[in-house]
């Protein structure tokens, strides 16, 4: 009995980022609406503030739940905004020099996002590269090759077939007005707990990322794992590649995820997911890209220099880990509080 | 007792490491229903034995039996799969997940089925918990839980694979006095049911409450099977024990001076209580006690990697406050520890830079390092150490445990302090070196410096030092004289547990 009365107190002491998360985005939003209420009272305004976080939303959440696996098995993958570059770039030349129609778009998009994860998956776990460099390498191939397939020049979206921008205008449902784009984004994310909690994978993805060395002691096959997540990360980032193209009309080499990395690794370390692996949340990372996605929008709408936002991104990772480290070092102390004196 | 064929058997098992023999010849006998101890001084070959039946080594020669068929196992999913689980000493468990998915990780996909069906996970959690009557959540997390119930969660995990065969290393060696007991009364009841236990414990005691058979292992070699109903505690330390003394180990006389190191009280929560020792100018003291007594953690707080919580330390007569490792090498101390690939040598350097580290202010003008003297202050180490190696730019990585030692004991040596904290410095060496590592260690003592050695190792112990104080779960239970020391008083003075303490105080 006494331990699971213990359990239970711990859960309730146990700190749940969401919450803060929660917290932060309240206090940001209120932040503005002081410094600029009229952002807040005119609806003009509001609205157009609402909609550029929520078509932007759906590009981080959906890279997210690649990145969330990824940090979970202990690794970070940096190349993920270089890949939403080049398949964007790909699948708009398709589109351009081939009248390709949206299908092929689609289906590129899934298979060169995937090529590319896989490839990341290949160096680090069967040739064992350190991640870091490895996803360091492919992020600067994946962006020069971005520039190489159509000489640096951008794609308009008078070359995207109809449906590309039917995508951000209409929804699946007549009369509710949120468009496709918002519902790909969800079904990832649902499709995406449903796996991590019911699936022999996703099981795995945890056991991997809280002790790899007893993963391997019960079978799991720990490159596998990782081959895999690296792979699905690349897929969701070819998918955002094509969504980007969707949102905002054009793909550029120069501009279509450049710095998204840093805006999902925070998003995901915000929601939660422990950088030593082993632990997270994807309602979190949902909570976490939100409140980047908010910010990053806020920055500009409340009249600062939008040059302000990377460092701002790194600023926030720096604060989440920081969290991070805290949550550790203290369960760690109620660990040894708990063992006790020896000899007593 | 009934005769039954052995459920798991090996024939001739030996293994060697890169040359060296650990495990010579051994026919290891486990029964069904049957709890086993296997026995022996460190180092005997006791893990490397079990290790081979889990998969995570291959022998060199050897067969192993199961239920009469000869198998191979080439790693740990295999010996699950064939029905043996391997506890190790610290649970390998997932700190993040809850009890039932840390009881199924790896063989979800045993049964089958597409997706996980954690209702039915969960039922099969909590019969398994109630089987053993556990009073643990099926859904309660790993992270913060005692290490007696993830040690629990593990044998679960066994039992969830239906495990022939549970082997435990040393699975009392982290656990209060209850939870042996608790442990005790769980083993019973898989005995009841039919499974072969293998026990490993220092603990003897322990071994004769719980075993019925017992097998010693020393020096790689199988010394004897025996049922343990007519083997007493005694038996079992001189089958352990049972060589010829080396008469190279000797402690030379040395002239005994003012006391340079004295502790009192020291208490760190958790790791050790009231521990006082004493060392003086010439003397070889040395703290013994079986793995995880506690010996490792009062020589750390002594040097300052872990400062403790209370008592006092008084270098020649002054106390001092030590708070980190530099302080500690500031006030003329000097410890070498007891992973010395961990934290005693930088791998990736020569063993010159990894010699001349601590002492590189003695030899550097500004910030320049004087090559010249480096070289010569390295040649007169090697030379007096006698260290093997082609030339001294050679990665540390490539020579010889003995060798690596030696350069660990130079290192600390050039810096000239007056303590010297030796933790197990002869574990993993061999013979030879291991003489050469007592006679510097006696060579220190005539030249008036004090050492303090920590070992487990009890001829070793019995032969070098002055003083002993044995510790067992934290707390010193004995102290010897040089004139009384003898492996059979040591042994048991470590293998007192609480409950012994107690009544003895």
């Amino acid at each position: 009995m006494k331990n699971r009365t213990q359990s239970s107190a711990n859960n309730k002491i146990m700190f749940k980022p969401e919450y803060a998360t929660i917290l932060i985005i309240i206090f940001i939003l209120g932040l503005s609406a002081i410094y600029k209420p009229e952002l807040f009272t005119k609806a003009v305004q509001r609205r157009e503030l609402f909609q550029s976080i929520m078509l932007w939303l759906p590009l981080i959440v959906t890279v997210a739940m690649g990145m969330m696996m990824v940090i979970t098995t202990g690794c970070i993958d940096v190349s993920v905004g270089s890949i939403v570059g080049a398949t964007g770039m790909f699948v708009g030349f398709l589109f351009k020099f081939y009248n390709a129609p949206f299908w092929v778009g689609v289906l590129a998009a899934i298979v060169v996002g995937m090529m590319a994860g896989a490839l990341n998956g290949l160096f680090i776990s069967y040739f064992r590269v350190n991640f870091l460099v490895v996803t360091l390498a492919t992020m600067n191939i994946w962006r020069g090759l971005a520039f190489v397939i159509t000489d640096g020049v951008e794609i308009g979206a008078s070359y995207m077939p109809e449906q590309m921008s039917l995508l951000v205008l209409k929804g699946p449902i007549p009369g509710i007005g949120i468009p496709w784009i918002i519902w790909i984004a969800l079904f990832f994310v649902i499709i995406t707990v449903f796996f991590m909690k019911y699936s022999h994978f996703g099981r795995e993805v945890y056991a991997v990322g809280s002790n790899e060395n007893a993963a391997k002691l019960r079978g799991i096959n720990v490159k596998k794992v990782r081959f895999v997540v690296f792979t699905l990360t690349g897929m969701f980032s070819g998918i955002a590649g094509l969504l980007y193209g969707a949102r905002f009309g054009f793909f550029s080499p120069g501009d279509t995820g450049n710095g998204m990395e840093l805006i999902v690794i925070a998003s995901t370390v915000i929601g939660g997911v422990s950088i030593m692996g082993g632990r997270g949340s994807i309602i979190g990372v949902v909570l976490g890209c939100l409140l980047l996605g908010m910010v990053q929008t806020l920055i500009p709408s409340l009249g600062f220099s939008s040059f302000y936002n990377t460092a701002i991104y790194g600023l926030i990772i720096i604060i989440a880990l920081i969290i991070d480290r805290g949550i550790k070092i203290r369960q760690s102390r109620e660990v040894v509080a708990k063992k006790g004196v020896m000899g007593e | 007792m009934k005769v039954t064929e052995p459920i798991l058997k090996t024939k001739g098992m030996t293994k060697a490491f890169s040359g060296v023999i650990v495990l010579r010849n051994v026919d290891f006998n486990i029964y069904p229903g049957e709890i086993h101890a296997l026995i022996g001084e460190n180092g005997a070959g006791k893990s490397t034995l079990v290790k081979i039946l889990d998969g995570a080594l291959s022998p060199t020669y050897g067969e192993i039996f199961l239920e009469g068929q000869k198998i191979k196992i080439p790693n740990p999913l295999v010996a699950r799969k064939l029905g043996i689980s391997l506890m190790h000493q610290e649970p390998q468990v997932f700190p993040d997940l809850d009890v039932t998915e840390n009881i199924f990780a790896g063989h979800t996909r045993d049964n089958g089925d597409l997706f996980i069906n954690w209702r039915e996970k969960r039922e099969r959690a909590r019969e398994l918990l109630d089987l053993l009557n556990l009073n643990i959540d099926e859904k309660a997390s790993l992270k913060g839980m005692s290490i007696a119930n993830q040690q629990m969660v593990e044998i679960l995990c066994a039992l969830s694979t239906n495990a022939k065969v549970i082997i435990m290393d040393e699975p009392t060696a982290v656990l209060t006095l209850a939870e042996v007991k608790k442990l005790f009364s769980i083993i019973e009841k898989l005995k009841e049911q039919g499974k072969a236990i293998v026990f490993i414990s220092h603990r003897l005691d322990e071994v004769k409450i719980i075993a019925s058979r017992i097998t010693v292992l020393r020096d790689g070699n199988k010394v004897c099977e025996r049922m343990v109903e007519n083997t007493t505690k005694d038996l079992m330390v001189q089958l352990m024990i049972g060589r010829t003394l080396n008469e190279q180990i000797t402690k030379e006389e040395a002239t005994v001076g003012e006391t340079l190191l004295e502790v009192k009280n020291l208490t760190l929560p958790g790791q050790f209580k009231n521990v006082s020792i004493k060392v003086n100018r010439g003397e070889i003291v040395t703290i013994a006690g079986l793995v995880g007594a506690g010996q490792t953690e009062v020589a750390c707080s002594i040097f300052g990697i872990t400062p403790p919580e209370s008592g006092k330390i008084f270098i020649k007569g002054k106390e001092e406050k030590i708070n980190n490792p530099m302080e500690a090498i500031r006030k003329g101390l000097a410890m070498v520890p007891e992973d010395r690939l961990q934290t005693g040598l930088l791998l990736p350097l020569s063993v010159k830079h990894n010699m001349t580290l601590p002492s590189l202010g003695k030899i550097s003008k500004l910030t320049w390092i004087n090559f010249k003297q480096e070289n010569s202050l390295v040649e007169a180490y090697i030379k007096r150490l006698s260290i093997i190696l082609r030339n001294t730019n050679q990665a540390i990585a490539e020579i010889s445990g003995g060798n690596q030692q030696k350069i660990v004991l130079s290192k600390w040596l050039m810096t000239q302090p007056e303590i010297y904290i030796l933790d197990k410095p002869t574990r993993g060496i061999d013979v030879g070196a291991k003489a050469e590592v007592y006679n510097l260690i006696n060579t220190l003592a005539k030249e008036g410096k004090g050492v303090l050695m920590i070992s487990s190792e009890l001829e070793e112990i019995v032969h070098l030092s002055d003083r002993a104080y044995v510790m067992s779960e934290g707390i010193i239970t004995a102290v010897f004289e040089r004139k009384e020391l003898s492996e059979e008083r040591i042994m048991k003075a470590a293998s007192i547990t609480k409950k012994k303490v107690v009544q003895s105080s």
